[in-house]
């Protein structure tokens, strides 16, 4: 089995990205995943065994996320999409991300995590583990949530494909 | 076979179906033109969510150092923790205890014993309630009181 900091250098990019996607605020990622990998040190450290350290990371992160989601509402926002655009970026792929981050915005955390999952090339059955759905039916919850995503980009005057 | 489902049809493009399942969507799809078009729908659906979801990956800016606390500063805090409590019941005790010893009248004496029995002979074939029953309370100077009933 890997060691604790062989699992944290593995997963923390991946993890990284993935809250960075659900909560779309850059400076509170590193403190959901500071509090994500605290649970895991001690889960370690009181002798549980975490099979699929990769679900177990990803389904805790998703939970903590929607805390963090929670938490931000009581706050006023103060950064958007721009707040992460680059220099380099086009006004229109500036534009594209303010569009998606709106469309993820209105979907439920659920289905907002299991785009964000999708996109990172998860298995189903790890998508399954950390959001709590059932394997079959992951395939049919992901063609919906795809379906109302292109609605609310189509709403927003924009195309997925 | 019927028209298939676009949860299916999902698994199909992402190869999570079983080696039989893709044989007989493949098998349907040779036939039915709906379901090939959805297919090819879906397809562009998932690879357009995968590139836009792409344009909001930010990578980390290097793998920071996890700073989880260490084991005795755990204990030392679960310690104080415990004590804090232990000191809370303590302080409530003591409160108990100073308030009760206040309601106790001063110029009660101090009962220290109760000798229940009857006036008279106790008969067993008379009910208890038609026999006079006496208390006598002895008290910590030793002073007898007797109350009748």
């Amino acid at each position: 089995m890997n060691t604790f900091e062989e699992i944290y250098a593995e997963y923390y990019p991946g993890m990284f990205r993935v809250a960075k996607k659900m909560i779309g605020n850059p400076d509170g990622v590193p403190d959901v995943l500071q509090d994500v990998f605290t649970d895991f040190f001690y889960k370690i450290e009181h002798g549980h065994e975490i099979r699929n350290p990769k679900s177990w990371l990803y389904r805790v992160t998703f939970n903590k996320c929607i805390d963090n989601l929670r938490k931000q509402k009581h706050f006023q926002p103060i950064g958007s999409a721009e707040d992460i655009s680059t220099e380099s970026d086009s006004a229109e792929n500036q534009d594209l991300k303010m569009a998606i981050e709106k469309t993820l915005v209105k979907l439920k955390p659920r289905d907002r995590m299991l785009a964000v999952l999708y996109s990172e090339g998860l298995s189903y059955k790890e998508m399954a583990e950390a959001t709590g759905i059932r394997l079959a039916s992951v395939g049919k919850l992901l063609s919906r949530t795809m379906e109302k995503i292109e609605k609310e980009f189509k709403d927003q005057g924009y195309e997925l494909y | 076979m019927s028209c298939i489902k676009k949860g299916t049809i999902q698994k199909y493009i992402d190869g999570e179906c079983t080696l039989s399942e893709t044989v007989q969507i493949e098998r349907h799809l040779a036939d039915c033109k709906k379901c090939s078009v959805n297919v090819e729908y879906q397809r562009k659906l998932a690879s357009g969510l995968r590139k836009a979801l792409s344009l909001l990956s930010q990578e980390s800016k290097g793998i920071p150092i996890i700073n989880v606390p260490d084991k005795t500063a755990r204990t030392r805090l679960l310690t104080v923790r415990r004590l804090a409590y232990i000191l809370a019941a303590a302080c409530i005790i003591l409160f108990v205890v100073i308030i009760s010893q206040k309601k106790e009248p001063e110029n009660q004496a101090e009962i220290i014993m109760i000798e229940p029995g009857f006036a008279t002979e106790f008969d067993a074939n008379q009910p208890v309630s038609d026999q006079q029953m006496i208390m006598t309370i002895i008290d910590s100077e030793g002073k007898k009181t007797e109350y009748f009933e």
